[in-house]
């Protein structure tokens, strides 16, 4: 009885099209779309680059020249310089948004900038520098001319103060995260079929439901059939989003891409018994319960950083229980530990956590639908 | 008036299902402008840190004492490469044990650790600030000081700052600020869901084949049928766009000169966002389907136009397809209201004027569809 339940409840579910068309093609348009607008975000704007800086030097000065030439050479080059004939051509540069600053070179040195941002503070840190040095040697000069040798020896040492230690062997561009919660949306979104629970078992909600509620099937096995079914739809709508952005979109999930479609299918079908819970939590009408589905996966999402990514850290940081629970996030943390960590642990303990709601939101599911009488329908 | 009438009947009935959602996109709002508000107060930057010091000398700590002067030293209540991996903090900073020994005797290798994800403009910050200090105190050291000395001297030297000069730019990102601010940056996004999600209910009720057919065999012109039905809407979103308007006088403490140009922009867009959503609705008759719909077409625009992600953030040719959608000109107008990008009245007043076009265009494509959905039913 279970098997036949379960076989016309899937095939229910499958014959919904437009529906299962949306659920697929949802994460593809926003994957798409997500890829065209971030592939180039991390290299442009996070990831460090030379800072393209206009020089104006009004005065013939080689020691600035070597300094200048000495920070623009190699692959751990601070600048990108151009050379500027005059102040207006600099300016012009720097208005249309080519040089970040412009380093005037005359009398003394200054420095012209159109923003305050991080590409600012460090030229300000370099002309900064490059006064103190200068300061040194007067104040050397002055006091004991002698020792002056020894300084600029010392001045001009490259010196490599810092040792790096990179620690994670994963993807560092953060806006892989909105691929993340992406997916971990499309887990949500599957309560809308787990909604199809509630509504096909029960007798007040849909003819069909009334139908069943006289079949001398017990309940249980009708729901859990029913369950099931939308839990096999969950997985699939899931797995089929992993695929498109891993093999179609290209996104790197790293080398555990078998782990990721193990989280996205569990967040599948942690979304459909959600999609159970709230069904049988919700009285009236479906629109209510969609309404309500909408608001948690949603609500969820935004909590998760899918709208703006900074909410995460904030979250992380201030209130961490509610990532906790919050079913969207800890979906999307068990694909970011899995990129970000050597180990399982963080990954498995996000595992568990989907396993025990999935656990929970049935349990509350069936609490709530049994043992339903009706007067008359 | 006969449409219009049952319009608003079918919309008090839907009432209790459209507050659910007016309800959370006010919430949503309001954690928006709390977040987006962060951006108003920007000052220079300052590299965020972490330091451990391992060497626990006068030196070390002189050191992280002088770092605390320049930077924001902080201990991250999350792990360590979490707050990295977010930037968090921009730096993580172990002093090394034998710091001050090493540094006495001339050897300045490896005299730190640093720990990183990714490589940022944090991170070249202080590479550059830590190797001038342990430049400033070599060379003080070579001048005869002693190393108390020395340091005390590579403070007071590093304590020059240079005379900065500001001009504005044509290119974004004025006075620090990436995008608008606040209340208004995120508005369409919560516009176009609110009234995606509450229309499109109304709608749906209205468009079932049954009753649609039942209306085309009544007298009433579908030119007039269409017109009340645009009419409905847009009396549902003044007065849901009222209702956040409000919201909005709260949160920003009442409005200027130029808060009142962005409560024009919104007003327009509000009017776009019901245009849209009576569009997918006609085009999408089953409310299951259409609530995922609502979340494609809001979130891709909001991403798409500079909402989510600044503008100044997102390549030409996302720029470039986000030109031929509503939400990029409110976006672009809103960024030069709120001094995100360089102010020009006549500019805004363009962005505005294309908006209002958008709106006319959507209008007749609504009322086309609705003629076409009248003959295909004939």
């Amino acid at each position: 009885m279970f098997f036949n339940e379960f076989k016309y409840s899937l095939l229910t579910t499958l014959r919904d099209r437009r529906f299962i068309m949306w659920m697929i093609l949802f994460p593809m348009a926003l994957g798409s779309l997500f890829k065209a607008a971030f592939s180039d975000i991390y290299e442009n704007d996070i990831k460090f680059s030379p800072i393209p800086t206009a020089i104006v030097q009004t005065q013939k000065d080689d020691i600035f020249k070597e300094v200048i030439r000495s920070v623009s050479k190699g692959k751990d080059a601070l600048l990108k310089v151009t050379y500027a004939d005059s102040a207006e051509e600099a300016e012009k540069l720097l208005k249309d948004g080519k040089v970040a600053g412009i380093i005037t070179k005359d009398g003394t040195l200054g420095l012209t900038v159109a923003s305050n941002g991080m590409d600012t503070t460090i030229l300000k840190a370099f002309t900064d520098r490059y006064l103190t040095e200068e300061k040194l040697i007067k104040d050397t000069l002055e006091k004991d001319p002698m020792k002056l040798p020894a300084l600029t020896a010392a001045l001009q040492d490259d010196l490599k103060t810092v040792k790096k230690v990179r620690l994670t062997d994963g993807v560092s561009d953060p806006y892989i995260t909105y691929f993340f919660n992406l997916l971990a949306m499309v887990a949500a979104c599957s309560s809308v079929t787990g909604l199809n629970v509630v509504v096909q078992n029960q007798a007040d909600q849909s003819p069909l439901g009334a139908r069943k509620g006289c079949s001398p099937t017990p309940k249980l096995i009708s729901t859990l059939a029913v369950l099931a079914g939308c839990w096999l739809t969950g997985m699939m709508c899931t797995a089929v989003s992993v695929s498109f952005l891993a093999f179609v979109l290209k996104v790197d999930f790293g080398s555990r891409l078998g782990f990721v479609y193990l989280a996205a299918m569990m967040g599948g079908i942690m979304g459909n018994s959600m999609g159970f819970m709230i069904g049988s939590l919700v009285k009236g009408s479906y629109e209510k319960k969609n309404a309500a589905a909408m608001v948690v996966s949603l609500g969820g999402s935004f909590l998760s950083g899918l709208m703006i990514a900074d909410i995460k850290p904030d979250i992380m940081e201030k209130a961490p229980i509610v990532n906790a629970l919050n079913p969207n996030a800890v979906v999307c943390d068990s694909f970011y530990y899995l990129n970000l960590d050597a180990g399982y642990d963080r990954f498995i303990g996000k595992m568990v956590t989907m396993l025990v709601m999935t656990v929970l939101f049935t349990a509350v599911g069936f609490i709530f639908t049994r043992r339903k009488k009706y007067a008359s329908l | 008036m006969q449409v219009y009438k049952l319009f608003m009947q079918i919309l008090k009935k839907k009432m209790p299902v459209a507050m659910i959602y007016v309800v959370l996109f006010m919430v949503l709002c309001l954690a928006f402008a709390a977040k987006g508000s962060e951006e108003t107060t920007f000052e220079e930057s300052k590299v965020s840190i972490v330091i451990t010091d391992n060497d626990n000398t006068a030196e070390s700590k002189a050191l992280t004492e002088y770092i605390g002067k320049r930077c924001r030293v902080v201990e991250p209540k999350m792990p360590k490469n979490d707050a990295l991996y977010f930037n968090h903090i921009s730096f993580s900073l172990t002093i090394n044990e034998g710091y001050a020994k090493k540094l006495a005797a001339g050897d300045t290798d490896d005299l730190f650790t640093e720990e990183y994800v990714h490589e940022n403009y944090g991170a070249a910050y202080m590479e550059n600030f830590l190797g001038e200090y342990v430049g400033c105190v070599r060379a003080a050291v070579a001048a005869g000081d002693d190393m108390s000395a020395a340091v005390k001297s590579a403070e007071e030297a590093m304590d020059i700052d240079t005379e900065v000069k500001m001009v504005s730019s044509d290119s974004g990102k004025m006075n620090g600020f990436e995008s608008g601010s606040g209340f208004f940056r995120y508005l369409p996004f919560i516009l176009i869901s609110v009234m995606m999600y509450t229309l499109s209910a109304v709608m749906v009720a209205i468009n079932k084949k049954e009753v649609r057919f039942r209306t085309n065999c009544s007298s009433i012109s579908p030119t007039s049928y269409g017109g009340q039905l645009l009419a409905g809407s847009v009396t549902f979103v003044m007065a849901a766009w009222v209702l956040f308007m409000v919201l909005g006088a709260f949160v920003c403490g009442g409005f200027d000169g130029k808060g009142w140009v962005q409560v024009l922009n919104s007003g327009i867009f509000a009017v776009i966002s019901a245009l849209v959503a009576v569009i997918v609705s006609m085009l999408i008759n089953a409310e299951q389907t259409i609530n995922i719909v609502s979340n494609v077409v809001g979130l891709a625009m909001s991403f798409m136009c500079g909402v989510f992600v600044p503008q100044s953030m997102l390549s030409d040719g996302v720029l470039a397809v986000g030109r031929f959608m509503p939400m990029y000109w409110y976006t672009k107008a809103n960024d030069m209201l709120t001094g995100a990008a360089m102010y020009s009245a006549g500019k805004v007043t363009e962005c505005i004027a294309v908006e209002a076009g958008f709106c006319a265009a959507l209008a007749a494509v609504a009322l086309l569809i609705f003629k076409l959905r009248v003959r295909a039913d004939n």
